[in-house]
């Protein structure tokens, strides 16, 4: 049975190599098309995803690839998962996009929305490092102009 | 001090004068130039729409005035001018474009200082409702270009207002081989280039390789396209846009007396042919606002509308990233504001906001509102604004006393996939409806339709394979849908008639009678695997009379009928009648694959009798399929 099983080598941007079993890399759109359109040689090169970041999908990938996981064991390690600075919800977001997961990807946008949902501009730009480049002027005249959101 | 200021710049000579303040501070004005050659004399006109008050402008005329005009005619027409769309001068007359109090063009001509208006026909103000529209010159008559259409694939549109106040239109083909998601295209991207050219920017997206920039360019006089590419293109890009430019005067707004880089020019060098002096710049970013556009709608897209909007105010980047959202979902309930009256206030408010601001497609609306019957012209501008925009995924809701009656240009939403109603009334199907050809989902509840609305609309969506009806008062309709493969009814009283459905995999009915054609009626029904009734009792129908019940269901008749792929059968509410009992032993002779039926016997008293008799009727039946599992549930 092993035997049919075929890996194959993803290369990250800062040159580290995993080796992964196909069944799994295929959870990438992305990898998908290479390994269908027949044009995956040795190497996959991932010129977009370093390998930190790479880390954590593969970790993503194995765990919701095991049998007999409960979905409660599931939905806890998803919670963990999402729980991380935001610069490395950035890197993961960039590499779920380009790997085309829409499974992480969304996972993320979400936690991304539910950290911006019901805060004060503030408080968003706190969160995510946000410079406010409008002059005091032009903050005024988007509350006015936008004002039943701001209500 | 921060107060706003006109500059006028001319990037041949790079000379930049400012202009007197701005007359009347605090509000938002708009500002065109324009050139009379008979007196040499270039002109600026600026003009305020304030709140609820007439519109005021005042005229500036370079070299001569010390300070600015006003124009007392100005405020008799109230006009609304939209802030996005440059206005342009065309042989001495500047043309803007009014949004209020009706769609047309405002005129000024330099030299008189005069302002007129160009109405355009009804047909014309619809197709350039939804802004996404720009005013340009072509061949020295005035032209307005719509664009919005080329997002899903369509051509751009070029009107040109010809002699005789007639407006002609010709179809520009980009010729783009791409995807729709393979490409960004933005209106601060079009520019017109010397006398006769168009110049489209295009930013193709790639995921193998780096991102290219694409110059289109259309020759007017004729009618030709050329092309080149930049390549090289930095990683995270950031076209300067201007918002107004003209040539060969190039005529912006600045927020302080400095030039900020930000809102610097897109000048002629955007034609530089090696592409090096490409008006861009490399911007260091938050990690968030850095993201590719498709994830911020991606993350947009699970937030309400009101967070979608207030991101706004983040920073100049995201002022109008939310304009662009495809993604939309909004829900005025009468908990979230006092009563219904500001109900409706509130919704009259965001829904002007979202037509004046929002640009691009928009796939997906879900929207639900607690209505008391006020709002109606409005709700019906929202219809006419979805199917201009391509709406794919439409979820209407509307609660409360008085259900709403759908616009007609509901029809015109050619671009629907899927569809849920609820509280709303369609009343009739306009002669011209094309059909919704890519319909794949539709759902009604609590949707008066009549049974010949009905019948008109369901054959006009060829692809469709899901339908609801929950609640849906309709009288013997005929339903012929090829593709249908789930159906589900849920009504009271009421008759419907499948007469064709050949791969429906999945039938739901609850609480009905139904009227079967007789013959084809259960061969129609050959791809069936999942089946759910309820309290039902069967009439099937001849041509012209009803057959008495109990004859109708003899197995003989239905001989050359087998559901072979049907797997599992519902039955609720049974109440042991002649032909339940008949039905259940001829789907248990004719089902070869079926795996489970399950019985729930009526517990209404009255039927005790008979029910109780079910389970020794059913041993006696024959089985086609030995491993099926009859479950009879008490």
């Amino acid at each position: 049975m092993s035997s049919s099983t075929k890996f194959l080598t993803l290369k990250t941007c800062d040159d580290k190599k995993f080796v992964l079993d196909e069944a799994i890399a295929v959870r990438s759109q992305t990898i998908k098309n290479m390994v269908e359109d027949d044009c995956v040689s040795n190497v996959i090169p991932l010129p977009n995803v370093n390998s930190k970041t790479m880390t954590k999908v593969i970790e993503y990938w194995k765990k919701h690839s095991e049998e007999g996981v409960s979905k409660d064991v599931l939905m806890d390690f998803d919670k963990a998962f999402v729980k991380v600075h935001h610069s490395i919800l950035h890197a993961l977001i960039l590499a779920a996009n380009f790997l085309n997961d829409k499974e992480i990807l969304d996972m993320m946008c979400q936690e991304v929305a539910d950290r911006i949902k019901g805060k004060t501009p503030e408080e968003i730009r706190k969160e995510f490092d946000i410079k406010n480049d409008f002059t005091p002027e032009e903050e005024e005249e988007i509350r006015k102009e936008n004002a039943w959101a701001f209500e | 001090m921060g107060s706003e200021v006109i500059a006028i710049c001319n990037p041949a000579t790079r000379e930049v004068r400012f202009l007197p303040d701005v007359p009347h501070e605090g509000e938002d004005f708009i500002c065109s130039i324009g050139f009379e050659r008979e007196e040499n004399k270039y002109k600026v006109v600026l003009t305020i729409e304030t709140n609820g008050k007439l519109s005021r402008a005042w005229v500036f005329t370079l070299g001569i005035d010390k300070s600015w005009r006003e124009m007392i005619k100005y405020g008799e027409h109230d006009y609304y001018i939209a802030g996005h769309i440059s206005g342009i001068c065309i042989s001495g007359i500047i043309y803007r474009i009014s949004l209020a109090p009706d769609y047309c063009i405002v005129a000024f001509d330099v030299k008189s200082e005069i302002f007129t208006s160009i109405t355009m026909s009804i047909e014309l103000c619809r197709s350039f409702i939804d802004c996404d529209n720009m005013l340009i010159e072509v061949n020295g008559k005035l032209g307005m270009m719509k664009y919005s259409d080329y997002l899903f694939g369509n051509d751009i549109y070029l009107w040109v207002f010809e002699e005789h106040e007639e407006w002609k239109h010709e179809i520009l083909h980009i010729p783009l081989e791409r995807e729709p998601n393979e490409f960004y295209f933005d209106p601060f991207m079009i520019r017109k280039y010397g006398a006769e050219e168009i110049v489209f920017a295009i930013h193709i997206t790639s995921r193998s390789h780096d991102d290219v920039l694409v110059f289109y360019i259309y020759d007017m006089k004729n009618k030709s396209w050329r092309h080149f590419e930049v390549q090289e293109f930095p990683g995270q890009i950031e076209m300067n846009r201007s918002r107004l430019v003209q040539w060969p005067l190039l005529y912006h707004l600045y927020h302080h007396k400095q030039l900020r880089s930000r809102r610097g020019f897109l000048t002629e060098s955007l034609m530089s042919p090696n592409g090096k002096e490409i008006a861009c710049q490399s911007v260091a970013l938050d990690v968030l606002s850095s993201l590719p556009e498709n994830v911020i709608h991606d993350i947009l897209k699970f937030l309400p509308l009101r967070d979608v909007v207030r991101t706004n105010i983040l920073s100049t980047k995201w002022r109008y990233k939310w304009c662009r959202i495809p993604q939309l979902e909004l829900h005025i309930a009468p908990w979230l504001v006092e009563d219904l009256r500001s109900s409706s206030i509130q919704f009259n408010k965001i829904l002007y906001h979202l037509l004046t601001f929002h640009a691009g497609p928009i796939s997906k609306f879900i929207f639900s509102l607690y209505t008391n019957g006020r709002g109606r012209p409005e709700l019906d501008k929202l219809v006419y604004f979805l199917s201009r925009n391509g709406v794919q995924h439409l979820d209407f809701t509307f609660c409360g006393c008085s259900q709403y009656k759908m616009h007609s240009s509901f029809f015109t939403c050619s671009q629907l996939r899927y569809l849920s109603l609820s509280g709303c009334e369609i009343q009739i199907v306009p002669p011209a409806f094309k059909g919704f050809h890519k319909l794949i989902s539709l759902k009604l509840s609590e949707v008066t339709i009549s049974s010949i609305v009905l019948e008109s609309l369901i054959p006009n969506c060829p692809l469709l394979e899901q339908l609801v009806c929950d609640g849906v008062a309709i009288d013997d309709p005929e339903i012929s849908a090829p593709m249908l493969r789930s159906f589900e009814y849920i009504e009271d009283e009421g008759f419907i008639c499948l007469k064709s459905a050949p791969y429906l995999a999945k039938l739901s009915l609850t609480h009905m009678k139904y009227h079967v054609g007789t013959g084809s009626f259960l061969e129609s029904f050959s791809a069936l695997e999942h089946l759910k009734l309820n309290r039902f009792s069967l009439k099937v129908i001849d041509e012209d009379d009803e057959i008495p019940e109990l004859e109708c269901l003899n197995l003989e008749a239905f001989s050359d009928v087998t559901f072979i792929h049907l797997r599992e059968v519902k039955l609720i509410q049974t109440i042991g009648s002649e032909p339940e009992l008949q039905l259940i032993k001829l789907l248990l002779a004719k089902s070869p694959m079926l795996e489970r039926m399950l019985i729930q016997p009526s517990k209404t008293g009255g039927h005790a009798s008979r029910t109780i008799t079910i389970p020794i009727v059913l041993n006696s039946f024959r089985r086609a399929s030995p491993e099926v599992q009859v479950v009879y549930n008490l």
